[in-house]
This record gives C-alpha cells, sequence and structure tokens, in this order.
C-alpha cells in the first residue's frame, strides 16, 4: 500500500482518537478532512465536491471502512427516526497505522492539531455551515461577504443569515481567510 | 419520452442498451459539434480489448447513454416524490423550471465526459496539476473548460434557449460542483452519486460490449423506485433533501452494487488490463510535452482536445511511444508476480513491504485497488419508506452488502517483466510460505 493511504488512514485515525471523549461523527470527520484540505493543504488527494449536504468525497467513506476492516478504529450506526449516524471511535490497532505515517505526521502534526484545537468540539452541523462557507468562498467567482453569505443561505436555507455570518466570523478567529 | 426544448422529437440514436434514444434539435445541434464528436475518438475502456475483444465502443455512445438513463430518473423521481420536491426544493406541480431543470440535466449528463484525455481514465494520470491548489486536475474539469470556451454558442444561442436561458456556465458548473444552486446541488447525485446514472449506464454499456454478464442490474426496477427524501441530519432537527431507494427496490439496489462490485474485479481490475493502463500511460507521457497534458485554461484547451485516439494511435505506429509504446505494439506487457486477497489485513499489507524488499528491482509496476478510476465506493445506498420515516443505509438490509462494506475492496498487485515474471513469483512464494 502506498504512502499517501497509510497517510489517510493514519488521519483518520489520529483525529478520531484526539476528538473530545475519541468519539467522533462521520460527518463531522468529512468535514474536519475538508477544512485540513481546503484551509491547510492537507489534501491527501482527496477531492471535495459541494452537496446538498456539504463538501463530500466518496473516498473518506471508503478510507474509513478500510480503517474498520484493519482495526484502526471502530464504527457503530445510530438510528433515528428520519435518519442515522456513525460514531467512530478508537480501535485496537491505531498506533500501528499512525506509526506508518510518522513522516505525514513529522510534517503535518500542526495541521492535525489546528484541526482539533479550532474544531472538533463543533457539532455536526456547525462543521458542515463552516465547511460549506469555505467551500464558496473558495470559488473563484466569488467576491464579497455578502456574496459568500447568500451564496451559503441558497445552499442551505436552513442555516439564518445571521448563523451564516456568524459562521463566517468564527472561522475568522480561527485564522481562517474567509474574503 | 417527450422532448424538452418545447420541439417535437426530431432524431434518434440507435443504442444497443436502451433501444431508440430520443434527441431534441437542441441537443442535435450540441451533438453535431466538433467537441462532442470527438468523442467518438476516445475509447471507454483504453486499452480493454486486448484482454476483451469487445470492448471498442466510445465515450460517444456512453454520453448519450448516461443522458437517456439520467432522463428517465428525473422523471421518477419527480413523479413519485412531489411533496417531498415540493418543500425541500421549492418544486410547485406546474413549476415551469421544472422543464429548464431536466433540460440542464440533460446536457450535463450529454457533456459530463466531453473533457476525457485519449482512452479515457487510463491518461489521466497525466493530466497536470492545479497551480493553486497542487491537485491534479480531473476530466471533470476540463469537461467543464471545454463548455464554458468552447459551447457557450451551441447551447446559449439556440431558439430553444429563448424562454429558459440556460448558459453554458449552467452546465459546466453543474459537472464541476461550482454551482450555487440548491436544486442543481441535489440533481447532480444523480451524475456524481452513489447510484448516479454515469455508473448505470457504463455498468450496462460495458458488459454489452465485453460480452460479460457481471455488470446487469435491473435497471428498471431502480428508475422506477428512486426517490428524493428527506433525511433528518446529525445532530440538527432539520431535514436535507436526498437521493435514495423507496424500500421496495432495495435488492435491486443490492443488485446495481454486486453489478459494481463484479464489474470491478472481473473487467476494470483486471490484472493484464491494469498492466496495460500503466504501459499507455507511459508510452503517452513519451509523446506530451513534459509529460503532461496541456492544463484546462485559455489558449491550451484547443491543444488538448487535439489529443484523441487517433492521434495517439498514429504516434504508436510510427514507432513512438518509447520503450511502453513497444510492449503495446509487440503485446510484451508486464506480468502480474504476486496479488493480495481483494481486502488486505495489516498482516497481508506487511507481507506486501516485505515483497517489495525481496522483489527489488524485478519489481517494475504496482497498483492497488483503491488507486483505480472504476472505485467500487462506499456500498452504502441511502433506502427509505416514501414518507422519510426510515432512512437507513443498504447495508442494514442486506447482509451481502454489510460484507462488502466491511470488507473494501484494496487489492494489491505486483508486476515484472515477462522474462523475470517465473523468477517474481518464486520469491513471492517464499516470502508468502513464510
Amino acid at each position: 500500500m502506498s504512502d499517501i493511504m497509510w497517510w489517510r488512514l493514519a488521519l483518520v485515525v489520529a483525529l478520531v482518537s484526539r476528538a473530545p471523549q475519541q468519539r467522533l461523527g462521520r460527518t463531522a470527520l468529512m468535514k474536519l478532512l475538508f477544512l485540513l484540505s481546503a484551509v491547510r493543504g492537507v489534501s491527501l488527494g482527496y477531492r471535495f465536491r459541494m452537496y446538498t449536504y456539504g463538501p463530500f468525497d466518496a473516498e473518506v467513506l471508503s478510507d474509513v471502512d478500510y480503517a474498520a476492516r484493519l482495526d484502526g478504529i471502530l464504527v457503530d450506526i445510530d438510528r433515528y427516526p428520519n435518519g442515522y449516524t456513525y460514531t467512530i471511535r478508537p480501535g485496537t490497532t491505531g498506533d500501528a497505522i499512525i506509526g506508518r505515517a510518522d513522516e505525514f505526521f513529522n510534517s503535518h502534526q500542526d495541521d492535525v492539531d489546528w484541526a482539533i484545537e479550532r474544531f472538533s468540539e463543533l457539532s455536526a452541523a456547525d462543521l458542515e455551515l463552516l465547511s460549506t462557507i469555505v467551500y464558496v468562498a473558495q470559488q473563484d467567482r466569488v467576491k464579497s461577504m455578502e456574496e459568500i453569505v447568500n451564496i451559503v443561505h441558497e445552499i442551505k436555507p436552513r442555516f439564518s443569515l445571521d448563523q451564516i455570518h456568524q459562521g463566517a466570523e468564527r472561522l475568522r478567529d480561527s485564522g481562517v481567510q474567509v474574503v | 419520452m417527450p422532448p424538452t426544448s418545447g420541439q417535437k422529437t426530431n432524431y434518434e440514436f440507435r443504442c444497443p442498451v436502451h433501444g431508440f434514444i430520443d434527441v431534441n434539435h437542441w441537443e442535435r445541434s450540441v451533438i453535431d459539434h466538433p467537441v462532442f464528436q470527438r468523442l467518438r475518438r476516445i475509447r471507454q475502456l483504453g486499452w480493454t480489448d486486448y484482454i476483451y475483444p469487445g470492448a471498442t465502443h466510445t465515450r460517444f455512445e456512453h454520453s448519450i447513454g448516461v443522458m437517456y438513463v439520467v432522463s428517465r430518473m428525473y422523471d421518477s423521481i419527480m413523479q413519485r416524490s412531489k411533496a417531498v420536491l415540493q418543500s425541500q426544493l421549492d418544486y410547485d406541480p406546474d413549476d415551469v423550471g421544472r422543464l429548464r431543470d431536466r433540460q440542464l440535466i440533460r446536457f450535463a449528463a450529454l457533456l459530463h465526459d466531453v473533457g476525457h484525455a485519449p482512452f479515457s481514465h487510463a491518461s489521466e494520470e497525466l493530466l497536470p496539476f492545479h497551480a493553486d491548489t497542487n491537485r491534479r486536475y480531473a476530466h471533470e474539469d476540463y469537461s467543464a473548460a471545454i463548455i464554458r470556451s468552447k459551447l457557450g454558442e451551441v447551447i446559449e444561442s439556440h431558439p430553444a434557449n429563448e424562454n429558459m436561458r440556460l448558459t453554458a456556465d449552467d452546465v459546466a458548473s453543474f459537472i464541476d460542483g461550482t454551482s450555487n444552486s440548491r436544486r442543481v446541488l441535489f440533481w447532480r447525485e444523480l451524475i456524481d452519486g452513489q447510484m448516479d446514472a454515469d455508473r448505470m449506464d457504463y455498468l450496462l454499456r460495458d458488459s454489452y460490449h465485453l460480452g460479460v454478464q457481471y455488470g446487469k442490474f435491473d435497471l428498471d426496477r431502480i428508475v422506477a423506485t428512486s426517490i428524493a427524501v428527506e433525511m433528518k441530519q446529525e445532530s440538527s432537527d432539520s431535514l436535507e433533501c436526498r437521493l435514495a431507494v423507496a424500500k421496495g427496490g432495495w435488492h435491486a439496489a443490492v443488485g446495481l452494487i454486486l453489478a459494481r462490485y463484479f464489474m470491478f474485479t472481473q473487467v476494470y481490475f483486471h490484472k493484464t488490463r491494469v498492466a496495460y493502463d500503466i504501459h499507455l500511460k507511459n508510452a503517452l507521457s513519451c509523446m506530451l510535452s513534459e509529460g503532461l497534458f496541456p492544463p484546462p485554461q485559455g489558449e491550451h484547451i484547443d491543444e488538448y482536445l487535439g489529443w484523441d485516439d487517433w492521434l495517439v494511435l498514429g504516434y504508436l505506429a510510427s514507432n513512438g511511444g518509447g520503450p511502453h509504446g513497444n510492449r503495446l505494439r509487440q503485446r510484451s506487457h508486464f506480468r502480474q508476480v504476486w496479488e493480495s486477497p481483494e481486502s488486505p489485513s495489516v498482516d497481508v499489507q506487511n507481507m506486501v513491504d516485505d515483497l517489495r524488499g525481496a522483489l527489488g528491482d524485478i519489481l517494475v509496476a504496482e497498483d492497488q485497488a483503491d488507486r483505480s478510476w472504476y472505485k467500487t465506493g462506499s456500498p452504502d445506498i441511502l433506502i427509505a419508506t416514501e414518507d422519510s420515516e426510515e432512512v437507513r443505509p443498504l447495508s442494514d438490509y442486506s447482509p451481502v452488502i454489510k460484507q462488502l462494506k466491511d470488507a473494501p475492496h484494496r487489492q494489491v498487485r505486483l508486476y515484472a517483466l515477462p522474462e523475470r515474471a517465473a523468477e517474481g513469483r518464486q520469491i513471492a512464494d517464499k516470502i508468502r510460505r513464510n
């Protein structure tokens, strides 16, 4: 397996291990990986595209499945009316997987710290909003904050204009250049 | 199926998979454009005909097939999911925007592959990196750039567009995911999602041309049971509009996922097909300036569009393509010396490291399933009741799909020169026994 695959798996394991209570929802994981890619340039070959549920790359799901296959993480499904979610916890081989990515963590430990410290305590809904703001802000055609807020509201009307403004502020406070 | 431009249907294509496919005047003018006609000279499956001789079909017929499948799905979902589409995407029953959106989706499906390089995915690793993001361009980026720069006139100036006012940018942003329209972001799952029309068409089409049964599934049932549902989001009370299969169709969804699995293992990740992809990529690299295709920008687009299978075959016929060109001409492809189980454990992955070391310079190439352009992907299609009260992953219903999800395909293949293959296999056997 190539280095980049170990790096991807190790990053998944590391984010889960360092999340609050060592638990991370799959949506939150997807959005943290997006923010690492879009803001910090830690792309690892992922190609996120926008859907109604925010930036998404199916390869992340495949990596989650394989990390679970290697016992690096444990994935449980929680069902509720109108939907379901996955909760991810550390597995038994997490350290061994992380150990295969020394080179990656030597270069990107500060990026992982950044993602965990700034965003890991946020809910999946908050992360979905922030990642959508970042995605929209990075489109070439978008120029102003008002434009960004309006586009995000069009994509995600369940967030009010105020909530979107607050999300943009939160990103700015975290050192993310929105405009 | 009625045309969408307000004109009567004037043209039909006889498709070997779907039968007659109707196109309207507007679509016909796009199909007639040299940018689309180029797809007649881009094979769907690269060099696969050296393994499956029937694999000589092109992106041209596939693109028309995707337009057909996506239209059927759109019509079915519109019919079955009126309430959800009204509450989530503001579609009124007689919303004229429905016709416009249908035409937009048909154009996006028709044009989603116009950016393919010669021999399709085999050459995709020769696309350059984006200067800002340091990520390699994908063929969708080329499709979008080509639509914006070359197809504006034919899309925007057609008389049928007088009321719809579609732009080339509408179509391009549908494809490259830069649209700001909530409706588009929902519908683009039909072209680039877990159960998209692109995959549905190529599974059936590739099976037909290759003469295999692996990719067949019940398209009619999938179409008839495709719905829009309201799914509750994690940590939020709000509902999102998602594409799903109605509960009654979950067995058909299993058939689709199994078709993907079988086609991947038996065709797309076939050991010799993978070897020819390696040779084709390296031969092409010798033909290109600095070993890469030009970027999808400005004047480079014309240069890029000049690259098609005919041009590459011309170079190969003139003894071009370097050592890998020779291998293609002489059918002297790399030989597989070892393959892992489909879903290798940690121990097997460790053994791959040992094998690499033991094989040394005998190992000339390797490939792994997760790097393939035809990934099996996550098998979890959404299955839902029509009232959206129950939305669950397919793996909740099907133990077969659960098993596929729990053991994702990550096979590793190692290759040697033909003359050193026996030696390589002996070494691999020794390592395996230890």
